[in-house]
């Protein structure tokens, strides 16, 4: 393909408008021709996205990795105050919210965690009478149910595969029960079975947050900054963003979780929306600017003291607070580099005496690959591949930018396929490799192996990444993996492998893959 | 209860019964197999359904038992997460015996 200028070549890449009128957002395969299977180069990726031959394969064999309603949407708006949840699915599809209690109550209140939380949810519990002859009534008694129960000020309806599969009108229920009742009525198209990308269940959200939810701004509010966040970014997370933004006087918007509705009707008076997850806020940045004139940046997200002083320096351009940010840079800086030096420079001795850079291997979502792996190097670690989740040429420039600086490696793209995982794991041999708390299969080795994030509702300080003091977390806590090994000896005295050798005499870890044509 | 907003929709005496459930503990047919199934030392579940089937279930009942299951197969913890053969679209619409 040739192209006359750049910004023709980029749009051919990846959808940047967003289309409001539309009840739900396209596809992320439609959007940016999102793939959730490869192994190669990164550069070869990269080729190949360039080039628009990027494809996406089935897999002969797969293992459980999430849907768009079932892989963060359930157990994340329940808790967004002051609304309630109506899950317009059989009664197995809500069963993740149900997970609320561990992943929450964990936070102490003195952190901020709402001491009341009791979460509004509701599901149609579809029927098989339902599926022969449709469920739009009860979905519309559901909601006034709901309305009557909580008197919330938004409804959000989840919807799922059944009702996708026959095709059941939601707008048409959303567009004649909303004169009647007060709750606003933000129906997400989350039918499990619409794409193979988790992701686009984070674009279904945005889209409609963005349609129904955000108000016209009244009053610009010079001091918001949006921030919204994955489930994988602690709670100390939160309270490092808090904190940094709160130095400098402004105010950070937190989404989706514990947010009020009003949080989200404010979107379009922030200042600038800055990400923690680039891939996840995408769209709502995108659709902020093109609707609200709200300015956004997707990167660098702030993880690693590089990624976050420039996070930093963004967020001051778009505030006026330039001269702020550097003071902050630079009074922080002599707090935190003293103690990231000194896990330097113990990463450094353990490399010196066994004559090579500390490997690392491990990522999560195509966010957290950008992100770390500049971290590692930061760290003195090195990455002989990485991972991720799935991959969409929303991130193709700054996979770009992120070969260029820490050099070509590897990369497995794949959701949550644990063999697959388990199979580069042994074959690279890293020193020290990093699992998602659900993705299993990779821990029965003696060499380091801890988890690569902890979740939202885990408080401890130890489990921050964002911002300097999770960068220092982060850091002490990759060193702490690599000497203690004790857990994984035992692990794997004790218990077999979950796989035959032989998966592991493949030289391919996508040995099941079948090639489209 | 006093109905009125539904009322007001459907007409006084004709509002049809609630059906909806609020927050259930327990989850469908599917969920109860495979929280069955995962622990059975050496089992291995294959969900014949759609993606998020299996890890929307281990999230409503494993999250507080650190996803463990009770083999080297099943929960997402160590082993490996349920095997399953996923659905979409374009098999539903062609029906999937595979």
């Amino acid at each position: 393909m040739v192209f006359a200028t750049r910004d023709e070549a980029d749009s051919a890449l990846y959808e940047k408008r967003i289309d409001l009128s539309q009840a739900t957002c396209p596809n992320r395969e439609q959007r940016a021709n999102g793939i959730n299977i490869f192994y190669g180069k990164a550069s070869d990726l990269i080729e190949k996205a360039r080039s628009g031959c990027l494809q996406n394969h089935e897999r002969g064999f797969a293992q459980s990795s999430g849907c768009s309603l079932n892989f963060y949407l359930s157990v994340r708006i329940g808790t967004i105050r002051d609304a309630a949840t109506i899950f317009h699915a059989p009664v197995g599809c809500s069963s993740s919210a149900l997970g609320y209690r561990e992943l929450f109550r964990g936070v102490p209140v003195e952190l901020g965690r709402p001491a009341e939380y009791d979460l509004h949810w509701m599901t149609t519990n579809l029927r098989e009478k339902d599926v022969v002859y449709g469920a739009g009534d009860k979905l519309k008694k559901a909601i006034y149910e709901a309305q009557e129960r909580y008197n919330p000020k938004a409804i959000f309806i989840l919807t799922s595969c059944t009702t996708g599969i026959i095709g059941e009108d939601i707008e048409g229920a959303v567009a004649d029960v909303q004169p009647h009742i007060d709750a606003r009525l933000v129906p997400i198209h989350c039918e499990g079975v619409r794409s193979r990308i988790v992701q686009t269940g984070y674009d279904a959200f945005w889209h409609a947050v963005l349609k129904y939810l955000v108000k016209k701004p009244e009053k610009k509010q010079t001091d918001l900054v949006n921030v919204a966040s994955m489930l994988s970014y602690t709670w100390q997370d939160r309270l490092e963003i808090q904190r940094l933004l709160g130095k400098i006087g402004l105010r950070a918007n937190l989404i989706p979780e514990f947010a009020t509705v009003e949080q989200f009707q404010q979107l379009s008076e922030a200042a600038v929306t800055a990400p923690l997850c680039p891939t996840y806020t995408d769209y709502l940045s995108r659709g902020l600017e093109q609707e609200y004139g709200v300015p956004y940046f997707l990167y660098p997200s702030p993880m690693g003291i590089t990624n976050t002083d420039e996070w930093l320096r963004q967020i001051g351009k778009y505030t006026g607070k330039s001269d702020e940010v550097e003071a902050l840079i630079e009074e922080e800086h002599r707090i935190w580099m003293p103690k990231m030096q000194a896990i330097r420079s113990e990463f450094d001795r353990i490399a010196a005496e066994k004559g090579s850079k500390v490997s690392v291997l491990g990522s999560l979502g195509q966010g957290r690959l950008l992100a770390q792996m500049p971290f590692f190097d930061e760290l003195g670690l090195v990455s002989p591949a990485a991972m991720s989740q799935d991959y969409d040429n929303l991130i193709l420039e700054e996979l770009e930018e992120v070969v260029s600086r820490v050099g070509d490696f590897d990369l497995l793209v794949n959701t949550f396929q644990a063999a697959e995982q388990s199979h580069i794991t042994t074959k690279l041999d890293p020193d020290l490799t990093l699992t998602c708390p659900f993705q299993g299969g990779a821990y029965k080795r003696i060499k380091g192996a801890t988890r690569i994030h902890a979740l939202r509702g885990d408080p401890h300080p130890w489990s921050a990444q964002s911002g300097y003091t999770g960068a220092v977390a982060y850091g002490n806590f990759l060193l702490q993996a690599l000497k203690s090994r004790s857990f994984q000896k035992t692990l794997k005295e004790k218990t077999k492998d979950s796989y035959r050798d032989w998966w592991f005499k493949q030289s391919n870890p996508l040995y099941y893959m079948k090639r489209v044509v | 209860m006093t109905d009125s907003k539904a009322e007001e929709a459907y007409g006084p005496g004709k509002v049809p019964e609630p059906s909806a459930i609020e927050a259930p503990r327990f989850s469908c047919a599917l969920g109860g197999a495979l929280g069955t199934a995962v622990g059975i030392y050496g089992v291995v579940p294959i969900l014949h359904s759609g993606a998020g089937c299996g890890i929307g279930q281990l999230f409503g009942q494993l999250y507080a038992g650190g996803q463990n299951a009770g083999g080297p197969q099943g929960g997402p913890a160590p082993p490996a997460l349920p095997w399953w053969s996923t659905m979409w679209y374009s098999e539903v619409r062609r029906s999937s015996g595979t």
